[in-house]
């Protein structure tokens, strides 16, 4: 029997180094790493962003790449989970790249960005809003997204003022963005008056919500936060209007994917999340979406453009700096102001957006649409 | 009937039968008389496909007998009842009958129970009883009956009279004769070799691993040797 | 901190939580009537039945789906169809994991299907999340939708927000209704016939019921096919219930199952089922009290409680019953 353990112990060991195992690099490439969950339950969001990343470095290499040299895309997978991050930001570490685009997760880019910073590399994350992230002082950390204290501030000016709302539950996935953001949603609840009638956090594999949900109704909720991920949000939201609680549901980018809809069904009502302004109607933006629907012939996550556009800040900043140094990069990023796909992108001196708004959408037809006030 | 032809069994090194050569015929009871030890069970398990041989050959109704495992053997008609009874301690006195005649059409349950019930009253009053609260005799006569629910065309009994109050062997042993007369040839392990030989037709005895001595069973009784071996007479 | 939970608990909605935990309950029973059968029968765990519970879920899903887009989307004989697909799916699952993973291992250590059990659980797993993808799946709505409405309401709420609402569901009662009828037949089957018997004589003397002429391995077999079915059966009610499908579940609801069925008693059929209901009550009503952070702390401490103060159980191997 000992003798059967082992041999289970040896193959497991085994699969993972040679899961581990890296392909030999080439010196005379530009590697940039594309980093950001592929798989499981967030996989929707983050592949659609690094693929919209991919599609950057391509256009580039395509122009004959960058300071005479092409790009190489090292795109890796945390699965969206802190541990898997930290292992894959070593990786990228050794394998000499530059920069990285990524991750997506909160709780993924707040470990690995320490990583990065003592290697020298850049990075700009497209897809993490925790508002933590910029507060480090972090010189070449930068993002293309807004922070939830901002979404924060606009789901709850809008349940609190437009919808005239004062009884509020919170609840939230127990990662650093689930929680984050549920607290600033919370906190600006209670300064503005409001009474927060439940507050909770759920494990994220949890499926099953109808303890929560007889709770919440129990407490005489006029409206629920959710700081979840689509992936637990389309359920929630299916099972709460089967469950009789018909009080708006609101929620912040991470429940932003068509698959909420999905899940959710017709019981798709009341729904209201916060996300950037409508990409796809700006012109800008037109052949990026164009280029995405031919080349994986699916709709683009929401996410993709803001990968994609991140490559194109990067790529520009190393032109103008003749440079791939990090902070020569981040100089030129934190002076600048860059055309992108996503129209005129500035940074603070934190590595935030100068400018950011977020917009409440909400489900009509099945369909995200921006609501008009 | 059956018969096995230098027979040859092992417990991992240990080899416990040596050679064994025996023949049951149709009608018979068959005594198999030996020390603690000697290869009776063994023979009985052996015969029943619980424990394989290493050499030699089992032969039933002319052809080899197929051992891969007991239920196979006893599909064939050859039932054993071990030593111990193994009742099955938390089914009822009716389940545990039951259990005997899985697979056989339950058509014929009915027939087959009455006719136990011929043999041992007593276990139709204790129908719903569980079979771990029956006495050790009750639990013996339960074990026969079960064996008979399979319809065997040969029956070997391991130490039937094992434990048993001697008027409850009485008993016992009047109805192996019974059920022998009405056709089941009988192969019978016994401790007990004189209440054995008293019933049996023939007899063999068993000393570690190889019959030494068979003949009929009334000559056995008589015979010196097994007098003073088998049935604790002195000379 | 004793006052605000005290305070907290005034407020629980004790109807409504009793409801839900009975309901996910009585699914917990059924998959853990599957830990228990097997247990009863080769004093084994098999730890690969919470798979076999995620794998009657994805079944289902894939059954309708074949068989909506072969001849359209007839809901109630689809999903009666889906339910059959994902029951011969799973038994063929558990028929094949017992010949595969445990019958060789049958005479050897205790450790040996032990281990045997952790590594096929594992392989099916991520059989699974390679085959259809690790992301979460939705059971299609246009199935579960006409089960969503109100039987009975009550206690009146509010409408406009649901406060103080308790009411049961079609879908509620089709759960508790199919998990009723399925332990009552598995009660007849046990104790009313011939293969009940079977299953009891294997469960109490391996050896003697062979010696009576049980076919010992299709005894066996088939009580792994049994308790498979009964798991992939609650995989799709399951699925049904929360919506969802990932190739994870079966890990979660899996342990709490084999939690209810040591609670109960391991090898006990009733006790089982009382796990199984004790299980879904405790969860909902400490989701509620404390946080749904704690429902695993809860319940597995009350899986340590159990094996320290009362190791066989709430029903001990009250013995007539075990299989």
């Amino acid at each position: 029997m000992p003798k059967q353990l082992f041999l289970i112990l040896t193959l497991l060991v085994g699969l993972t180094f040679a899961a581990g195992c890296s392909k030999s690099s080439d010196p005379s490439t530009i590697k940039i790493g594309l980093a950001g969950v592929q798989t499981g339950n967030d996989a929707m969001l983050g592949k659609s962003m690094v693929e919209g990343s991919a599609i950057a470095l391509d256009e580039w290499n395509a122009k004959g790449g960058i300071l005479g040299k092409k790009l190489e895309a090292i795109s890796v997978d945390d699965e969206g989970n802190s541990e898997k991050a930290v292992n894959v930001a070593n990786d990228l570490v050794a394998k000499g790249v530059v920069a990285v685009l990524g991750h997506f997760n909160s709780s993924c880019t707040i470990p690995t960005m320490r990583i990065y910073n003592e290697s020298k590399i850049l990075q700009i994350t497209p897809g993490s809003t925790n508002t933590k992230i910029t507060q480090e002082g972090i010189p070449t950390l930068f993002r293309v997204v807004g922070r939830d204290a901002q979404q924060a501030e606009v789901n709850v000016n809008y349940l609190f003022d437009t919808l005239g709302l004062r009884k509020l539950a919170v609840i939230h996935n127990s990662t650093s963005w689930g929680e984050g953001i549920a607290k600033e949603v919370a906190d600006l609840w209670k300064k503005k008056g409001g009474e927060v009638v439940e507050f909770s956090g759920i494990n994220e594999a949890d499926r099953d919500f109808s303890a929560n949900i007889a709770t919440i109704k129990s407490k005489g909720a006029q409206a629920l936060f959710g700081g979840l991920m689509y992936a637990q949000s389309g359920p929630l939201i299916n099972k709460m209007r089967k469950d009789g609680l018909e009080i708006p549901f609101a929620g912040g980018d991470g429940s932003f994917d068509p698959a909420l809809i999905t899940a959710a069904g017709d019981y798709a009502t009341n729904v209201f999340l916060t996300f950037g302004p409508d990409m796809e109607s700006k012109p800008e933006a037109r052949p990026f979406y164009e280029k995405y629907r031919a080349r994986y012939g699916r709709e683009p996550g929401p996410y993709a453009i803001y990968g994609y556009a991140a490559a194109q800040v990067l790529l520009t900043a190393m032109e103008k700096a003749a440079s791939t140094d990090a902070a020569k990069v981040a100089e030129v990023m934190h002076k600048d102001t860059f055309q992108t796909a996503m129209g005129e992108i500035a940074f603070d001196e934190k590595g935030d957006l100068r400018k950011t708004y977020f917009v409440i959408w909400t489900v009509k037809d099945k369909k995200f649409v921006v609501l008009q006030q | 009937m059956l018969k096995l032809e230098n027979v040859h069994a092992a417990y991992g090194p240990v080899e416990v039968l040596k050679g064994i050569n025996l023949e049951i015929n149709p009608g018979e009871i068959v005594a198999l008389l030996g020390a603690n030890g000697a290869g009776k069970s063994t023979t009985l398990l052996t015969s029943a496909g619980v424990v394989a041989t290493t050499g030699g050959q089992i032969w039933w109704e002319g052809k080899p007998l197929l051992r891969p495992s007991p239920d196979v053997v006893l599909r064939q008609g050859i039932c054993l009842c071990p030593e111990g009874r193994h009742i099955f301690p938390r089914l009822t006195v009716k389940e545990n009958l039951l259990s005997g005649s899985y697979l056989l059409p339950k058509s014929r349950d009915a027939a087959k129970l009455d006719r136990i019930f011929d043999f041992f009253p007593v276990l139709k009053e204790r129908l719903q009883q569980l079979g771990g609260t029956l006495s050790g005799g009750e639990q013996q006569m339960l074990a026969i009956g079960r064996s008979l629910m399979s319809e065997p065309r040969l029956l070997m009994l391991d130490e039937p009279s094992l434990g048993l109050a001697p008027q409850i062997v009485q008993r016992i042993f009047s109805i192996i004769q019974t059920i022998n007369k009405e056709g089941t040839p009988i192969l019978l392990v016994e401790q007990n070799a004189r209440e054995a030989l008293r019933i049996a037709h023939r007899g063999y005895v068993i000393v570690t691993g190889e019959i030494v001595l068979t003949d009929t069973a009334s000559s056995l009784l008589n015979s010196d040797e097994v007098r003073r071996a088998y049935l604790g007479e002195d000379e | 901190m004793l006052e605000s939970f005290i305070k907290s608990l005034a407020g629980v909605p004790w109807l409504e939580l009793l409801i839900t935990g009975t309901v996910k309950g009585s699914m917990y029973a059924l998959i853990a009537l599957g830990y228990t059968m097997v247990y009863g029968i080769l004093q084994m765990i098999n730890f690969a039945n919470g798979e076999i519970f995620m794998i009657g879920m994805f079944a289902t899903v894939f059954g309708i789906a074949l068989l909506s887009s072969l001849w359209g989307s007839f809901a109630a004989i689809n999903l009666i169809l889906g339910v059959v697909f994902a029951v011969i799916l799973a038994s063929a699952y558990g028929y094949g994991s017992e010949r595969i993973a445990y019958r060789r291992l049958r005479n050897a250590h205790i450790l040996a299907p032990l281990t045997s059990a952790i590594g096929l659980s594992i392989v099916l797993q991520q059989f699974i999340s390679n085959v259809v993808g690790n992301q979460p799946f939705t059971f299609p709505n246009y199935y579960s939708d006409p089960f969503a409405w109100r039987v009975v309401t009550l206690v009146q709420g509010n409408p406009a927000t649901g406060a103080g609402d308790v009411g049961i569901s079609m879908l509620q009662v089709c759960i508790l209704t199919t998990a009723c009828l399925l332990m009552t037949a598995l009660f007849y089957m046990i104790h009313c016939t011939r293969v009940g018997i079977a299953m009891r004589a294997v469960s109490q003397d391996r050896l003697m019921a062979s010696l009576v002429g049980i076919p010992v391995n299709h005894v066996i077999a088939f009580t792994f096919i049994v308790g498979s079915s009964l798991a992939a059966v609650a995989g799709t009610l399951f699925s049904m219930y929360t919506t969802t499908l990932t190739w994870s579940a079966g890990t979660a609801s899996g342990l709490k199952a084999f939690t209810a069925a040591i609670i109960g008693g391991i090898g006990n059929i009733p006790g089982a089922v009382l796990g199984g209901l004790l299980i879904g009550i405790i969860e909902d009503f400490t989701i509620a009290i404390l946080g749904a952070q704690w429902r695993n702390v809860i319940l597995f401490a009350i899986l340590m409680l159990t094996l320290i103060l009362r190791p066989r159980g709430l029903l001990g191997e009250r013995v007539a019953d075990k299989v």
